[in-house]
């Protein structure tokens, strides 16, 4: 489990973050979202225990990262930004570095290492010295390491930016296999589709502060207002005819396609279906619209360009 | 986690490493094997050129000064070792997955600092053995040593 309150770190006068609050559950995960220099890693590296915090708190796994850096740090795998493998040691001999660093036993070691490499397709190259690596492998071997110890709780910068869409989905299933298996799981991304498929919440960053935070949903409706839904049509329609139920309100009306918004779509849609019908439309098809989790971020970045404005 | 194996750990990847890189270890074996035979030679020219002119005083002095020399030398190798150890860490980025791993600041410091200065030191004892071997050698052989005023052959 992963809980911050009030988390604040200045570099001197500069405020890399600013009252970040978060509770990561265990079997969750939370996508953190922001642009470079917005205060993602450095959240991440106070919850490592690697920074102190200039105020606030913050526990992982159940321990405090001031009070207990030596146990935060055993229960947690990290993936940094950078891959931070040494090129002249084997990708085997790196495992077991990590894994003698995580106090496993040699056995133990073994088979975790064996079990990773085989599981990211490094198996081949075990022997082979990291330098020799693509981008790719170097990332998962990257991903092995801090899996290395199984922990807890994950914080995981970019876990698929130098992968090739094969890798990447075998790290998402990676991720998602962790997730049900009760870990606490934070990823830094930039990859809004990854975080909208892996993330059970969201957070986005500004300038070191939580702009927003919640599920997908939440945010939806917070930045985006109610469901939007798309009608095709194939006859004609007159709105002067229509009677809109509670709670919903049209919002655009094409050529042979409407556009509306609904409150409870689950009593107002049947309603309006009903009402196409009886007069006479002949209704093609029903849709949401899309509301991506790129919306919502885009969004959420514009209304804060408009408040600095 | 007050142990010090886990310091040991890291220095002994750190001397693994060196070991791999022919940056630290080409100069190290060329300071080690080649460079107290050319000080050595280099000894013997200077002697041989000095005692023409008697000046024993010189010759006395200077083979001990040669000792600092070639044991000196391949310390320096530790001041390339410590900046691979230190400052390349952090300019790759090793550094990070260390500092959020259970280790501690000193077991990083004490491993360092060992693989900093064992292998210069042992290549630094290694060369001036290797020097006062040549010296000694050619004492023992019966050819005149450094106090004599005779050509030193």
């Amino acid at each position: 489990m992963i809980e911050c309150e009030d988390l604040t770190k200045y570099f001197d006068s500069f405020k890399a973050v600013e009252g970040v609050t978060l509770n990561v559950r265990p079997g969750q995960v939370l996508a953190l979202l922001g642009q470079n220099g917005a205060g993602k890693t450095t959240t991440v590296r106070m919850l490592t225990s690697v920074l102190t915090p200039t105020r606030g708190w913050a526990r992982v796994a159940g321990f405090d990262v001031v009070k207990h850096p030596g146990e935060v740090r055993a229960s947690v795998g990290v993936l940094t930004e950078m891959h931070g493998l040494y090129g002249r040691m084997t990708a085997h001999e790196y495992l077991d570095f990590f894994g003698q660093v995580y106090d496993l036993a040699p056995a133990r070691r073994k088979h975790r290492a064996d079990q990773l490499l085989e599981y990211f397709g490094l198996a081949q190259a075990a022997h082979r010295r990291s330098g020799e690596y693509s981008k790719g492998m170097r990332q998962k071997l990257a991903l092995a390491r801090a899996l290395i110890h199984e922990p807890p709780v994950l914080l995981l910068d970019e876990p698929t930016s130098a992968m090739d869409p094969e890798s990447a989905q075998l790290v998402r299933h990676e991720i998602a296999r962790l997730r049900s298996s009760q870990r606490s799981i934070i990823i830094c991304t930039h990859n809004l589709v990854e975080a909208e498929m892996l993330a059970d919440q969201i957070a986005i960053i500004y300038k070191g502060r939580i702009l927003i935070q919640g599920t997908l949903e939440e945010l939806r409706r917070q930045l985006l207002g109610p469901m939007e839904y798309e009608v095709k049509l194939s006859g004609e329609w007159r709105p002067e005819e229509f009677r809109w139920p509670d709670g919903a309100r049209l919002l655009h009306a094409g050529e042979g396609e409407i556009r509306f918004q609904v409150e409870n779509p689950g009593v107002a849609n049947p309603l309006i279906i009903r009402q196409l019908i009886e007069k006479n439309s002949q209704v093609v098809s029903v849709q949401e619209t899309p509301r991506t989790l790129e919306m919502l971020y885009l969004k959420a970045m514009a209304q804060v360009a408009e408040g600095a404005q | 986690m007050k142990r010090f194996d886990l310091a040991w750990l890291v220095a002994k990847r750190e001397l693994i490493d060196q070991m791999r890189d022919w940056r630290i270890l080409l100069p190290m074996i060329i300071l080690t094997l080649f460079f107290p035979y050319l000080m050595n030679v280099a000894a013997r020219y200077t002697i041989n050129y000095v005692n023409q002119f008697g000046a024993d005083l010189i010759a006395e002095r200077l083979l001990p000064f040669l000792i600092l020399v070639v044991g000196f030398f391949p310390v320096t190798v530790s001041l390339v070792v410590a900046l691979e150890a230190f400052v390349g860490e952090k300019e790759r980025g090793t550094i990070e997955p260390l500092l959020s791993s259970p280790l501690e600041d000193w077991h990083l410091y004490i491993g360092k600092l060992l693989a900093g200065t064992l292998v210069p030191l042992t290549v630094s004892y290694i060369g001036i053995s290797i020097y006062m071997l040549a010296c000694t050698g050619r004492v023992s052989s019966g050819r005149p040593g450094i106090s004599s005023s005779k050509p030193w052959r």
